[in-house]
């Protein structure tokens, strides 16, 4: 869902506004940034397994169970944030009638 | 800062938890402040220890190694915005060192309702008071609901009482808290359609838990068996047929063994309740949830006439506005798309498990500023027509 991305970047803003990630890690802040905010958005939520996957096996999944603790500890467990996301869902709705998917996505 | 030196246990203890532990209270030793211990387990493993719980949804297969569990996050997550008079709010986030659960504290004052109501047994059922308490639970209520979640565990156990006593005889002082533990009780205070397994939940299940509750308030004792609770609901309202409870459940199978009840009179078993108390709780009391009162339109019902709600402490936006200070969303830290979803959100059947649970599909719709919300939304509203 749309939702899960932004959410993502709002997790990896605010971590790393937090704290100082080596570059090396940055990639794994984005994994398990995009893994908790799967979770939380989706139903069916996409496994670690895929995640390792997608990053070509740079990290190894307990790596990313590591850093998706540390960013929600370090985030304090907020994650029932807003995101521009519904803004603009609500706003391209009040402004055009009969939105269509597509320009939502857009 | 370690647990054990921030926080001293209190008593034996205030009842067991769905995983049979004991839940004690603690006392902060820095502010004073009592608190309530839940522990939320991590680790699969230990999940598939447990019992399942009286609702028997059918825990979700997850292999192991998933990390903290998605429901987990949803929870605490919400818990960390909850902010209302009449919710008690999470003192304390805790990891124990081996991560094998978490512990949240929640703020814990007073008695809890079984207790004040078998303790002062004439006050509890002054009629006054129990309009008071009731407004006080509804509108709790009806916050969970405006920020998109559902309680899904409203009983005795997780109403707290406080404010009251001999040298404070004003009804409208006393306080109502509704909290979060996993106490075990009996009856449930679940909604029928938990009851039946349904897979279509709403947050309309938390309004017969406060329909179950408003009963127990009326007549001082539970109105539904603890054996048979399904079979005494349908006691007192009815057997559901299929016109009744059109599209929520498929009925045929479960019902059979039940015997066919019709719908009684409510207020012969409340005798003495003033009529809008009876229609009230009837609304409560609907067994098709679709058609079960919401918790905005019950406080605006006629039994509450004359009563006015608590002042209002600063919405969660406040807070969340702060966290995310340092992302883009600038001063318009409010979820103008929740307007639109409305509270029947419908929960996924996989979140909806005895505690509280964020609907999924408008997760992310739940921080509510009141005012500004009802104004941006009215100026979008009209232009869009």
């Amino acid at each position: 869902m749309p939702e899960t991305l932004y959410l993502t970047i709002n997790i990896v803003d605010r971590f790393l506004s937090m704290k100082v990630v080596p570059r090396r890690e940055l990639q794994l802040v984005g994994i398990s940034s995009m893994l908790l905010a799967s979770k939380y958005e989706e139903i069916w939520a996409t496994e670690v397994n895929d995640f390792v996957c997608i990053s070509d096996n740079a990290y190894v999944k307990e790596q990313i169970l590591v850093m998706e603790k540390a960013i929600l500890v370090k985030l304090g467990w907020y994650l029932t944030v807003p995101t521009p996301y519904v803004f603009l869902v609500r706003y391209i709705k009040a402004s055009v009638p009969n939105v269509d998917e597509e320009l939502e996505n857009m | 800062m370690d647990f054990r030196d921030k926080f001293k246990q209190l008593d034996l203890g205030i009842g067991t938890s769905l995983s049979r532990r004991p839940i004690f209270k603690y006392l902060d030793k820095e502010t004073g402040k009592t608190i309530a211990l839940k522990r939320i387990i991590l680790r699969h493993e230990l999940l598939q220890a447990l019992p399942l719980t009286g609702s028997s949804n059918s825990r979700q297969e997850q292999p192991i190694d998933v990390g903290i569990p998605a429901n987990t996050i949803r929870q605490i997550s919400l818990y960390r915005i909850l902010d209302h008079p009449n919710i008690a709010s999470l003192e304390y986030l805790g990891n124990d060192p081996g991560d094998h659960f978490v512990r949240l504290g929640f703020e814990y004052v007073g008695v809890d309702l079984r207790k004040f109501q078998k303790d002062n047994a004439i006050r509890s059922r002054h009629p006054k008071l129990i309009k008071s308490l009731m407004y006080q639970l509804l509108s709790g209520i009806a916050y969970y609901h405006s920020v998109n979640a559902s309680h899904g565990n409203i009983n005795p156990t997780n109403v707290l009482i406080s404010n009251y006593g001999d040298d404070n005889n004003d009804d409208e002082q006393v306080n109502l808290l509704i909290t979060n533990l996993d106490l075990c009780v009996q009856p449930s205070y679940q909604a029928p359609e938990i009851l039946l397994e349904s897979n279509r939940l709403s947050t309309a299940v938390d309004m017969f838990s406060a329909g179950c509750i408003f009963g127990e308030m009326l007549i001082g004792k539970p109105v539904f068996d603890t054996e048979n609770e399904l079979g005494s609901i349908f006691k007192l309202l009815g057997t559901p047929t299929k016109q009744t409870m059109r599209g929520v459940i498929d009925l045929d199978e479960k019902l059979k063994k039940y015997q066919k009840h019709s719908p009684k009179d409510l207020s012969e078993t409340f005798i003495g309740v003033e009529p809008a108390g009876i229609d009230l709780l009837s609304k409560l009391l609907c067994l098709n949830p679709k058609e079960r009162i919401m918790a905005s339109e019950a406080l605006k019902h006629r039994y509450f006439y004359g009563i006015e709600a608590k002042k209002r402490v600063p919405t969660p936006a406040a807070a969340a506005a702060a966290e995310v200070g340092n992302s883009s969303v600038g001063p318009f830290a409010a979820e103008v798309g929740s307007s639109s979803a409305g509270p029947s959100a419908a929960m996924d059947s996989l979140a909806a498990g005895t505690s509280a649970v964020v609907g999924s599909p408008a997760a992310s719709a739940s921080v509510l500023v009141e005012s500004w919300i009802d104004m941006v939304s009215a100026a979008l509203d009209s232009s869009e027509n």
